[in-house]
Formats: structure tokens, sequence, C-alpha cells
């Protein structure tokens, strides 16, 4: 991983991460523990394999709409495919619109989002406004015929995110994608197939944690312009640290259990920031699962020890997931599941773990570089970008194949479509996203209020 | 008396002595097309649901014989699939999807066998190249003024100047059998 490349969370690693990791954190705690890492092999993967030489599809003109931070990134990503050029973008504030130009000269710009829309040289659209600016947007997007890629969470209420689902759901002439990036990454969906071959045993708990000492504020020399900046630290327009943030890895918890939480209880407080914010800078949620198992998140903008990472405890082994790469570390009365002999090992202070990584398959060696090469090293973004350009275009391509060989008939042209979701690269639809958003609302709105919520079931139902 | 009894065969000649009227058939959702092959990793298959076109028939189709028919159906290349999108954009790529996005079949000859068993003949176009094909076909009537036509034809990528394709997966060189073969179930409607 290189220094521009985001973590799994999407975003830069402001703090020396990195160098804390790879000189006292990994191999410290590698010799401290001892565990195997989980990377995939080309071979696993199938046929993917090849996707690094595959031709792309044909261009699909992208249309950019917030260009803050992470509409930047979704630019300059997008300048890495050879088959998205940006032909548009937006933003209210004419600093973030100048400075996201520079990296898409060819580009239009534009103020007003409905500009864009109305543009026929857009045929996709990213939105990477503010969480709770999403809803309009979309559902003009969609009506003005755009293929869609809307940021996580979907919205800032229920009602918001269910309006965005059930409208990416009617338009089934057109692609919907979310920004639960994590869910394209194909050594993430290597763990997956991992996971559901039991080899944890029976889920114990899991444990989940994203700590960066940073202030999250944004500076503006307009008090007006700061202040709608800083939306994330607005309790009115803003989901906290497990909305903003953790819904990534709940949304993972969720994907690798094969469950929904049926109840959360949370905590949060402002330990560092007391800037005038009313947003927690540390929070905490526990969430129970129906297997009696148990899910615990922890964020914290006012400390950076450990970063980010993702434990799962069963009862034979137990799996850490950091970034892209993946140890399983084994009881000792856990079953030989036999290639585990060959895999590469690396020490985690006194555990040993087994390494899940392309090299997996051979010779056993013990070393002190957990950072083992990893088939797959883009930024999940770029990932989950190629699938929604890729997608995007094979939907409407699709859309018009069908209606060239038998005209207008929606009924079938649907089961069509359907019929093609399982051929489509990795990607997050509004299904995953409308659940994960619910759970991290409802999660936040137990942190609010520091007390348990029951989770019914009827909240993630899309009618 | 003799004239009402004389009746039914005047209508009948009558209407043998009329030019015949060709029924047009339109296709509809329900069709399938699938190319298997084999490569020397394992076999594979790529399918569509997508064959468009039309057809014109005229005459007895229960009668052995030439039958006068016309028809083309037409594939989109992009709505051939597998299960694996890199084996698609290869695919894809290989049959120059960008100059020829489309297989058309036209059908010069079709001869009854009996009992709804045809042979087809015809020119098949695809990835730029046209060649004359023959196979056998046969016909199924469904409610609903509807006709499957279903068919199955052996060939060679090379005939059609498509070298089989080769990916070069490190430490995984793969190598596509020339010979495919294809199996349609095309559905129209009567228009």
């Amino acid at each position: 991983m290189n220094d521009e490349q985001l973590n799994p969370l999407g975003l830069k690693n402001e703090v020396d991460r990195r160098a804390f990791l790879k000189g006292a954190s990994v191999s410290g705690l590698m010799m401290m523990m001892g565990g195997t890492v989980l990377v995939p092999t080309r071979q696993a993967l199938g046929a993917d394999a090849a996707e690094t030489k595959r031709p792309a599809t044909p261009p699909l003109k992208c249309g950019i709409i917030g260009c803050g931070a992470w509409g930047r990134d979704l630019i300059n990503t997008l300048g890495q495919l050879p088959n998205a050029p940006i032909t548009a973008m937006c933003d209210t504030y004419g600093a973030y619109l100048r400075r996201a130009a520079r990296s898409a000269p060819d580009s239009k710009q534009y103020e007003d989002y409905t500009q864009l829309l109305a543009d026929e040289n857009v045929e996709a659209v990213f939105i990477a406004t503010p969480t709770h600016l999403h809803r309009p947007m979309v559902e003009a997007a969609l009506k003005a015929g755009k293929h869609v890629y809307c940021e996580a969470p979907l919205a800032q209420t229920s009602e918001d995110a269910k309006a965005i689902a059930l409208a990416a759901q009617g338009a089934t002439k057109l692609y919907f994608q979310s920004g639960l990036i994590n869910r394209s990454e194909p050594q993430r969906r290597f763990l997956l197939d991992f996971i559901r071959t039991g080899a944890w045993g029976k889920t114990v708990m899991s444990r989940l944690q994203f700590h960066k000492k940073q202030s999250w504020r944004r500076s503006s020399s307009s008090p007006e312009q700061e202040r709608a900046m800083n939306w994330r630290l607005d309790k009115t327009t803003s989901l906290g640290l497990i909305g903003e943030l953790g819904i990534h890895q709940l949304d993972m918890a969720s994907w690798f259990n094969h469950a929904r939480p049926k109840a959360v209880t949370g905590f949060g407080s402002i330990v560092k920031w007391a800037d005038g914010r009313d947003v927690e800078d540390t929070v905490q949620a526990i969430f129970e699962l129906e297997d009696g198992s148990s899910l615990m998140y922890d964020a914290t903008l006012a400390n950076s020890f450990d970063a980010d990472y993702e434990m799962y405890y069963g009862t034979d082994a137990a799996l850490m997931v950091r970034e892209s790469k993946a140890w399983m570390f084994k009881e000792v009365d856990a079953p030989l599941l036999g290639w585990e002999v060959y895999a590469r090992k690396d020490s985690f202070y006194k555990e040993v773990g087994i390494a899940l990584v392309a090299n997996a398959s051979k010779p056993t060696t013990t070393s002190d570089k957990p950072e083992a090469e990893a088939a797959y090293t883009n930024a999940p973004l770029k990932y989950a970008l190629e699938a929604f350009i890729s997608n995007a275009f094979n939907h409407g391509q699709a859309v018009k194949d069908f209606k060239e060989s038998f005209g207008e008939d929606d009924a079938a042209l649907a089961d069509y479509l359907k019929d093609l979701e399982s051929k489509r690269l990795p990607a997050a639809g509004y299904k995953e996203a409308f659940e994960a958003t619910v759970l991290v609302i409802k999660a936040n709105e137990a942190i609010q209020a520091r007390k348990r919520i029951e989770l019914k079931p009827e909240w993630f139902e899309l009618t | 008396m003799k004239m009402i009894r004389l009746l039914p065969l005047l209508t009948a000649a009558l209407i043998a002595a009329l030019p015949a009227v060709a029924d047009s058939y339109k296709a509809r959702p329900g069709s399938s097309i699938k190319i298997a092959g084999t490569s020397n990793i394992h076999d594979w298959t790529v399918e569509s649901k997508l064959i468009g076109g039309s057809m014109e028939l005229k005459g007895d189709l229960a009668k052995a014989g030439k039958v006068d028919a016309t028809a083309e159906a037409k594939i989109s290349v992009r709505s051939i699939k597998s299960d694996k999108k890199a084996m698609d954009d290869i695919m894809h790529a290989a049959m120059k999807v960008e100059q020829n996005p489309t297989v058309v079949f036209t059908l010069k000859e079709l001869t009854a066998q009996g009992d709804l068993k045809f042979e087809a003949k015809g020119e098949l176009t695809l990835a730029g190249v046209t060649k004359e094909v023959k196979f056998p076909v046969t016909m199924e009537k469904i409610e609903g003024d509807q006709l499957k036509v279903k068919g199955v034809l052996d060939t060679k990528m090379t005939d059609f100047g498509i070298q089989p394709p080769a990916p070069n997966i490190p430490g995984n060189p793969i190598k596509t059998a020339d010979e495919v073969k294809v199996t349609f179930e095309w559905l129209t409607k009567k228009q």
C-alpha cells in the first residue's frame, strides 16, 4: 500500500499509522500473539484473477455531486480507470469545485446539481455530499435517468434511507450502487468464503474498532461555509462516528456473521474535542445477536492506538482483519484443517497466526514481516468504482439489448435484469446499504440515549 | 340440397386456389442460447436469453420438403455471459464486440423432414465473418400462437476468425479448444 492509498474505511491515513504498525504494533503484536494471514490466491478467486488484464467495458460518462475531500477521492480514483471519463462536477462551494476541477479539467462545472442532472453528457452520477442531503439528489438523479453511486450511509434518517432504497428498487432500468466499498474488495470476499466454511467454529463474539486522534473539524474563512463543512459535528445532520465511519465495519461484521443484530446498547461522550460540537468524539456500542454472540464496536477521535481493525472470535479460532490482510489464530483443541500446516505463519507476541495470504499454500516459514504480499493491492474504493462502471454499463446495455430484441415489456425486462444480477462484479446495492444505514441510525440513537434498543425486523423491511 | 353438400368442397377448392398467406412470428422473451466448449482446465458454458428477430413461414410445416420460409435471428454479443465476469470480458474481446456487437443468422433454406423436424441452412455472421452453416432444428407449437424453434450447431471459433482465448494467468496458462457446441431455443409468437 503506498502513501496515497486509503484505509478500509476509505480514509487517508493522517496519522503515521503505517509506520507505527510496521515499526511496533504489527510485528510486535505478531510476535506477541501469532496468527495465520488470510489472503486469497488468484486461483482461489477463480477467473477474476485475470481482472487486472481484462478489457474494460466501454466508457461511462461520470458526474460528481459534492467535491469535498471524499468527492475528490472519487474523482482521483475514477481518473485511474480507463473507462470513467468525468464530464461534469458540482458543488455549492466554489473553492471545492475549483480544486476538484484541477483533476478533471475537461469537465463542466456546476453549482446547482439539477443542472448537472440535466446534462446529457452525464450517464452516471456519484453523490458524495453530506449524508443528510442525499435523498433529493438520489431521487432526482434516478428520475433524470442516471445510474447512481451514493455514499454510505444512505441517509441520516430511516425515512430518507427507505425512500432512497425504494427509489433505487423502482428504477429497474438504472443501476444503483452504495458506497459500502469493502463489499467489492476481493480479499474480503475471499475471507467471506473462508468464514462460511465454519473454520472458526461457533461464533463467540466480534470486536471492531476505529481509533484515530484527529479533530474531524474542517476550517474555512467563511463562518457560514465552516458550519456547512462541519456537518459531521452537528447532531442534527450527522450520524456520528458509528454512522459516518462505523457503517463500513459494521456492514462487514453483519456480512461475515451472516446475521443482523437483535438489539444494540450504546454509550458516548466528548472526552477530547470540547470545541462546541455536540457529536461525541468517543463511542461504544454493543450489539446482541440471535445466536447468543455479541459484537462490540468502539471508536474514538482521542487516541490512535492500534488504529482500525476487526476481530472475530469463534470456539475453534479467532480471525483478525486489518485492512486487506487477515490472520487466523487457532485454539489448541481445534480440528486440523490440513492446509494450515503449509501456510505462512506470523508471530504476534505469544501467539502464532496462520496467514490467509496468496502464498498460503507455500511451505511454512516463520517471519517477523507480517505485511505479506497480497494478490490484490488496490484500495477498496478502486474495486468498488471499477464494479460500478462495469455494472452500470452492462445494466444499461442489457436494457438496450432487451428492447431491441423484444420491444417494451417491463415485466419480462425486470425478470431478465434480475437474472443478470449474479453476473455483476461484486458490489453493495440499495438493500445492503439500507440495512446497514438503519443499523447505524439505531445504534446512534442508542448512543445518544445511552440505552438498549431492540431492533425490530420491520425497520429493515423495504415495503 | 346438392349445392349445400358441395359448398364445403367448393370453399376448400377456392381457398387452395388462393396464394398461401405467410404466418409472421416475432421473437419474444423465453429464448435461450448456450455455447459450450472445453479448455485444459475445465469445460465452460456461456449463455444468453436474448434472441431477437422474426420469421415468416408459409405452407404445411408437417409435410416433408422445402418450406417457404424466411428468418433472421439476432443476438447481442454483450448479452452472452458466463458466471465469471473476467471470462465474459475475454470472450467479448475475442468476438470483437466493439466492431461487431451483434451475431446474426439469416435463414436461406428450410427443409421439412416430417414431425416438425427440419434442416436449416443459412448464413451466420459472427465477429464480422459470415459463414454458411447447416444444422437440424425442431419446432414445437405452444399455446398462445407461439412457436419454439430448437436447434444444435457444432462449429469452430476459427471458422469465424476467432482465436480460442488463451488468458495468460501466471503459473496457470489456459488453452481453450477450438470446437464449440451451440444449442438454442428460440421462442416466437405469431403476429
